[in-house]
């Protein structure tokens, strides 16, 4: 009996969904501040980092691509966006990245909004190949511009690492508790956005968009909106990654696999839930940095097969990925609503 | 200056020609079931490897790997429909998206893996050299890629249209309830068109690994794009749509080459993929909204 019920939650997906997200993320997040003290070494902390900037990097994704279910292909474009402008104001212009990273956002949002107004006519996958092609066509161009350095790329200044105005610290440490910010901040923003008329919406628009529209609601403008908010994370995103590595290139901004890793992060955990992309962060950066450990530089092609294969194997089994979405609005009578709702498909269909 | 204009219109025309063919392998999988191929390049890669290897160590003419080439993609095409693709047909289309891409960077890393990230080409050709008219030099790989083109599209033409295999595909693409209806076994149908559109990959990797050097992580994405925007500019449904729209995107790359920027030359393929599924001839839209 018990052994079956567990078989029967595995396959519905893990269940997290009696426990509050109220509680849960507060939870997860002051647990995940004992994290670096688990260990010291260069490599385990580096890991958190980027576990933790890629949890916002995923949220990001997970409003245009989990919740208005607009596949995008593009987001190293933003991401791109806000690393630059980031890295350009402070090497430039000596302007502090705190001010920076403000700036990069808007930027973003900018270059996505000019991104979704060019392709949201565009629905399915029409508008994952305009991304794809964007993003390609922008990485040729970067390539090219020398005044963002070209195919080589531009590097901080390294005398002035550990001034405060510079957003750069001489221990790892900080970059966690940054990066732990930024992760709860997009984390908060999402929970937010789960729970409001925005999110219901842009849920509405994945789900059937003529019906939503017909119901009022403007597709167009939502997806927008959705855009915009999503741009805005990824570019702040991208200025905290240039201050953690502290250079820009385009190939490690732009690369087709910074687009797939937006893509990843909330799949492998779950679209359209707020607990997706941390699960999901967390799965993928460590899998990603101890593969490319264990199989060494040469062979870091393999994790791509792998990370191939497991896409492969979700679209398959598990294409809204190994959570649940949550109900928004409590229901006491689970059974009779999911009656109703089979019933009312059922109608729809002749 | 016109010698300068009309090399750069033989090598776009001739290039063009093995581009339709891609694109009509890609249309032919995207106009009967819906689901883009976005490891389409990758997919030719590997008919481009085993070109590449089997005349390395064999010392083959890899015009004999042809017919071997179509074989073994027809059979990795009807194999994916039916181990893979089959199982993400019922779910929402960001399955199909996330599929494809997964064997997009499975196949391409899996090679690179394999075999390392190095560029090559076939190394002795018979048919290596090229010939000077009108002050424009042509290569014959490059002639013999279009010919070989030329009579592939002409039979996958004749497949689809006079032959019966061809017309249960059409009638899949039209309708498919109606399809099932009249005793048509769609989803053998299915696996079929991706046999069909992978084997043309598989016919144009061969004849593309002569001439053509080949780098396991830009080519195939060069590929992709290019089909993908033939088929935006061809339309959905017509094999010649997706020749000539191949054409085009050979014209815009090897034009825009000699006269614009070189390094910019697959930027000129994205805009025209982007202009054109914004202003998709009216079937494609139609056809988009329909489903």
């Amino acid at each position: 009996m018990s052994l079956s019920k567990t078989a029967e939650e595995l396959r519905e997906g893990v269940d997290l969904q009696s426990i509050p997200l109220a509680y849960l993320i507060p939870a997860i997040f002051i647990g995940a501040l004992a994290l670096p003290y688990l260990g010291t070494s260069y490599f385990f902390i580096n890991t958190l980092i980027y576990a933790l900037l890629f949890v916002g990097l995923g949220q990001s994704w997970n409003i245009i691509g989990g919740y208005a279910g607009q596949i995008s292909l593009g987001h190293a474009v933003m991401f791109a966006t806000g690393a630059y402008t980031t890295a350009i104001l402070f090497i430039y212009y000596g302007i502090t990245p705190y001010l920076g990273l403000i700036v990069a956002g808007l930027l973003a949002a900018a270059v996505g909004l000019s991104l979704g107004a060019l392709t949201f006519r565009l629905r399915y996958h029409y508008f994952s190949i305009a991304t794809l092609a964007a993003t390609l066509g922008i990485y040729v161009i970067a390539l090219q511009w020398d005044w963002i350095g070209g195919a080589v790329g531009l590097e901080y200044p390294i005398a002035q690492i550990g001034d405060s105005l510079s957003l750069m610290f001489d221990s790892r440490q900080m970059y966690f508790y940054v990066m732990w910010a930024f992760a709860l901040g997009t984390t908060v923003l999402v929970y937010r956005l789960h729970t409001s008329k925005l999110g219901i919406y842009l849920k509405a628009i994945d789900i059937d968009q003529e019906l939503a529209e017909n119901a009022g609601i403007s597709a167009f403008w939502y997806k927008m909106y959705a855009m915009g908010l999503s741009s805005f994370i990824a570019g702040i995103g991208g200025g905290l990654f240039a201050q953690y590595v502290l250079y820009v290139e385009p190939r490690i901004l732009l690369e087709l696999i910074r687009n797939v890793e937006f893509v990843l992060i909330p799949v492998i955990g779950g679209l359209g839930t707020v607990l997706g992309p941390i699960v999901g962060a967390a799965i993928y950066i460590f899998t990603r940095e101890y593969t490319r450990t264990l199989l060494g530089g040469t062979q870091t092609g393999l994790s791509w097969v792998i990370f191939g294969t497991v896409l492969i194997l979700i679209s398959m089994y598990r294409p809204s990925g190994l959570i649940r979405r949550r109900p928004v609005i409590k229901d006491s009578n689970e059974h009779k609503e999911t009656s109703t709702v089979s019933a009312g498909s059922e109608a729809d269909d002749d | 200056m016109i010698p300068l204009v009309l090399g750069a219109v033989a090598d776009g025309l001739m290039i063009g020609l093995a581009y339709g063919l891609v694109a009509a392998g890609l249309g032919l999988i995207w106009g009967v079931m819906d689901i883009v191929n976005f490891a389409h390049g990758e997919h030719m890669l590997i008919a481009m490897y085993v070109t590449l290897l089997v005349t390395a160590e064999l010392s083959v003419s890899p015009l004999l790997l042809l017919p071997v080439n179509a074989v073994l993609m027809f059979v990795v095409g009807y194999a994916t429909y039916v181990f893979i693709i089959k199982r993400t047909m019922d779910g929402p289309v960001l399955g199909q998206v996330l599929c494809t891409f997964g064997l997009l960077l499975a196949i391409r890393y899996g090679i690179i893996y394999l075999v390392g990230p190095s560029t090559r080409t076939v190394s002795d050709f018979a048919f290596d050299g090229s010939t000077t008219a009108y002050g424009i030099s042509i290569s014959y790989p490059a002639v013999l890629t279009a010919v070989v083109s030329i009579v592939t599209i002409v039979l996958l033409y004749f497949l689809l249209e006079r032959t019966s295999i061809g017309k249960a595909i059409r009638a899949t693409a039209q309708d498919k309830q109606a399809a099932q209806v009249l005793g048509i076994k769609t989803d053998r149908i299915y696996a079929v068109s991706w046999g069909i559109g992978l084997a043309a990959t598989g016919i144009a990797g061969t004849m593309i690994a002569t001439y053509f050097p080949i780098q396991p992580s830009s080519t195939p994405g060069v590929w992709t794009i290019a089909s993908f925007a033939a088929v935006a500019l061809g339309g959905l449904g017509s094999i010649f749509g997706a020749v000539i729209g191949g054409i085009v995107i050979g014209l815009v790359q090897n034009v825009g080459a000699t006269f614009l920027d070189p390094s910019y030359q697959q930027l000129y393929v994205y805009i025209v993929l982007i202009g054109a599924l914004l202003y998709q001839r009216e079937d494609i839209l139609n056809w988009v909204t329909d489903r």
